[in-house]
């Protein structure tokens, strides 16, 4: 596992407009950084993918264990809430995807800093815009990155009806985007994709439904439970027929809750970093995470603080395990799971150990089984 | 790990914000701006636009789920159709600015 510095290609604007990626710079600054690349051996794709693997067996063996023993304070989740996780996990609605989010360096375990399981973004780049650099920079390595096909092969698997409406914000050019890559992966699985903003969802009295009125029966949501379940809407959403991808369940696994409950169930555990909803308690620095926040928003680690807006939340009290640092960067891997299998990877950095929403998007690769990992 | 693969994006189609969501969005980031300043007028949570129908929301907590009720707008209902709510979703991404996994 190496970073190395390369010359960005010449012609990646055109690259870029031709693929529809419009968020490559983000307010001016660069979100996608090419002029870098981190160079995986075969070897090493195999140890994350074997611990990603691993950690979602915790995770739903973590989900399960909840919903039996009604965990509900642990993982921070409001009382009024948690009939309509239960129920969604009880009735088996289907997932579609995630990223857990791991710090490695290449050597030992990786390890989970948290499991965006709800809305993780940064998918689109890394299927899309990370497979075109490879095949244009390094034509004779390989990726770890199925992403494209597994989202097309869970859209035809799943348990969804053949109308599946997709929203987002609509003044997000990142979400946008994002959310026209997941229709078009639908799209090519046969299902018809409707789009209707968040802010146009209507609730007729008995259902959701779109801009023409028509009924939502499943409905892709580029938009977090909590956000959801907040909103005035939210107050429909348990009586509604409407089936949410990701489905509620899947707050059991995207909140920082989860952490700590890893931890107790798993203690020890090589993948694991030690984690309580308390603080003082991991023989160790620590590094305090509000439960639902997002983007390293309101994060207390050593020496370090983030402003945003999740402070008056709860939190979870992880170990500081720093992220390695080469070039004065600090790589978190992102190792999404699709159809609850893992299948790709996207590495974002930062000058700071605390990734952000300004962390940069570096490509990777990695040398088939029996070459050299040198570039 | 994949075969090379033809991808088709959809095109975006629209985009154009309404009238009633571009309002709500410059109030979302006008409360915002105006806490990032510290400026005294942030000193109350910031709040939902009349548009949303003026409920309260603290923000930085988000523990009221279920909280709220939904304000009609739109046509006035003729007897035998069904009106529609809209707006009812969205204010808490507006109020958070960003919220990407």
């Amino acid at each position: 596992m190496r970073r190395h510095r390369i010359t960005p290609r010449a012609d990646f604007p055109e690259r870029a407009r031709r693929l529809g990626f419009a968020f490559a710079e983000i307010d001016g600054e660069p979100y996608w950084d090419e002029s870098a690349y981190w160079r995986f051996t075969s070897a090493e794709i195999d140890t994350l993918d074997d611990a990603t693997a691993e950690l979602q067996r915790l995770c739903l063996a973590a989900a399960e264990h909840a919903v039996r023993h009604n965990r509900r304070e642990i993982l921070g989740i409001p009382a009024a809430a948690w009939p309509l996780v239960v129920r969604s996990y009880e009735t088996r609605e289907p997932s579609l995807y995630g990223r857990m989010d791991l710090r490695w360096d290449g050597g030992g375990a990786p390890q989970l800093l948290e499991y965006n399981a709800d809305t993780p973004t940064a998918l689109y780049e890394a299927s899309v815009v990370q497979w075109d650099w490879l095949t244009s920079v390094f034509p004779g390595a390989d990726q770890f990155n199925s992403l494209h096909e597994k989202l097309i092969a869970t859209w035809r698997q799943g348990a969804w009806p053949p109308a599946i409406h997709f929203s987002c914000m609509a003044d997000s050019v990142e979400d946008r985007t994002t959310i026209e890559y997941f229709r078009d992966t639908a799209l090519q699985a046969g299902k018809q994709v409707p789009f209707v903003a968040i802010q146009d969802i209507g609730w007729d009295g008995a259902r959701f439904v779109d801009l023409d009125n028509r009924g939502m029966d499943a409905c892709f949501k580029l938009y977090p439970w909590e956000f959801l379940l907040s909103d005035d809407f939210g107050s429909h959403v348990a009586a509604a027929p409407t089936r949410w991808i990701e489905p509620a369940w899947r707050l059991l696994l995207s909140g920082k809750g989860l952490l700590a409950l890893l931890w107790e169930l798993f203690p020890g555990h090589p993948n694991l970093l030690p984690a309580y909803r308390e603080p003082g308690r991991t023989a160790g620095a620590e590094i305090a995470k509000p439960l639902f926040g997002r983007e390293g928003a309101n994060i207390a680690a050593p020496g370090r603080q983030t402003a945003g807006p999740y402070g008056a939340q709860e939190r979870v009290w992880q170990r500081y395990a720093e992220l390695p640092c080469v070039d004065g960067r600090y790589p978190v891997l992102g190792s999404w799971v699709i159809g609850g299998v893992p299948c790709g990877l996207g590495i974002r950095e930062d000058a700071s150990p605390i990734t952000t929403d300004a962390s940069r998007f570096v490509p990777h690769c990695f040398d088939p089984p029996g070459k050299d990992a040198s570039p | 790990m994949r075969a090379t693969t033809q991808l088709v994006l959809v095109l975006m189609g629209g985009g154009a914000l309404t009238a009633g969501a571009a309002a709500a969005v410059e109030s979302g980031r006008a409360c915002q701006q105006a806490q990032a300043r510290q400026d005294p007028q942030a000193a109350q949570p910031c709040r939902r636009s009349a548009w949303f129908g003026g409920y309260g929301y603290h923000y930085g907590g988000w523990h009221g789920w279920y909280g709220g009720t939904s304000t009609f707008y739109g046509a006035t209902p003729a007897s035998g159709v069904r009106a529609v709510a809209r707006g009812g979703f969205g204010l808490f991404g507006h109020m958070f600015g960003g919220f990407h996994g």
